[in-house]
């Protein structure tokens, strides 16, 4: 179980545009093991490439980053 | 698998393969024996043993030869932390067993190794405050 004070919904935004988890990896320089560590929240992003992540899946960072106490 | 933890598990097989081999060469004979040539073949099966590793999981998959992230790096920190605290110890243990025998060289030999890596590391952290990081 994760520990990390956010959550994120990088699974959900990739799945929308058709991105698979080696396309995101690729674009942002990371290897498919840490994207996939990522989404699971096993792995907490440095800012930078939290950022790249947004970029990519075209959405503001706080789109895909989510403290955990502003969830639903 | 990573490529970074492919590479982990080729050095720790690795590592473990030729310190069996070498614990086992030192049974019967003691510690306070050895050889040079012991010494050769058993560093040398170690780097022969890892980049013929390397060579295969790099062969197998090719893509992902040069691949590493901020992930591998931070886990390659975190465990180059233990092994360095490992080392340090050890050292430890060998000024203390040299200082028992009254081994003075390989006491000072050991203390000064200890004190040349905290060196490195201080100035290394004072580097890194300076021009930033």
């Amino acid at each position: 179980m994760s520990d990390l004070p956010f959550t994120n919904r990088i699974r959900d935004l990739r799945e929308a545009k058709g991105i698979t988890q080696i396309q995101l990896a690729d674009a942002i320089g990371m290897t498919r093991q840490t994207v996939a560590a990522i989404e699971k929240g096993k792995y907490s992003p440095s800012l930078e490439a939290a950022f790249r992540i947004a970029s990519v899946l075209g959405v503001s960072i706080t789109e895909v980053f989510v403290a955990l106490d502003e969830e639903d | 698998m990573s490529f970074s933890e492919k590479s982990a598990w080729v050095l720790l097989v690795a590592a473990v393969a030729v310190a069996g081999f070498y614990i086992r060469s030192l049974t019967g004979a003691g510690f306070d024996v050895g050889s040079l040539s012991l010494v050769i073949k058993a560093v040398a099966a170690f780097v022969v043993l890892v980049v013929v590793g390397q060579i295969v999981i790099s062969v197998l998959r090719p893509s992902e030869a040069d691949k590493s992230d901020e992930r591998d790096l931070r886990i390659a920190r975190r465990a180059e932390a233990v092994g360095s605290g490992l080392l340090s110890i050890v050292l430890l243990g060998i000024v203390a067993l040299g200082a028992w025998q009254e081994q003075w060289m390989f006491v000072h030999l050991a203390y000064l190794a200890l004190l040349a890596a905290e060196i490195a590391k201080a100035s290394m952290q004072i580097v890194q405050y300076r021009v930033g990081n």
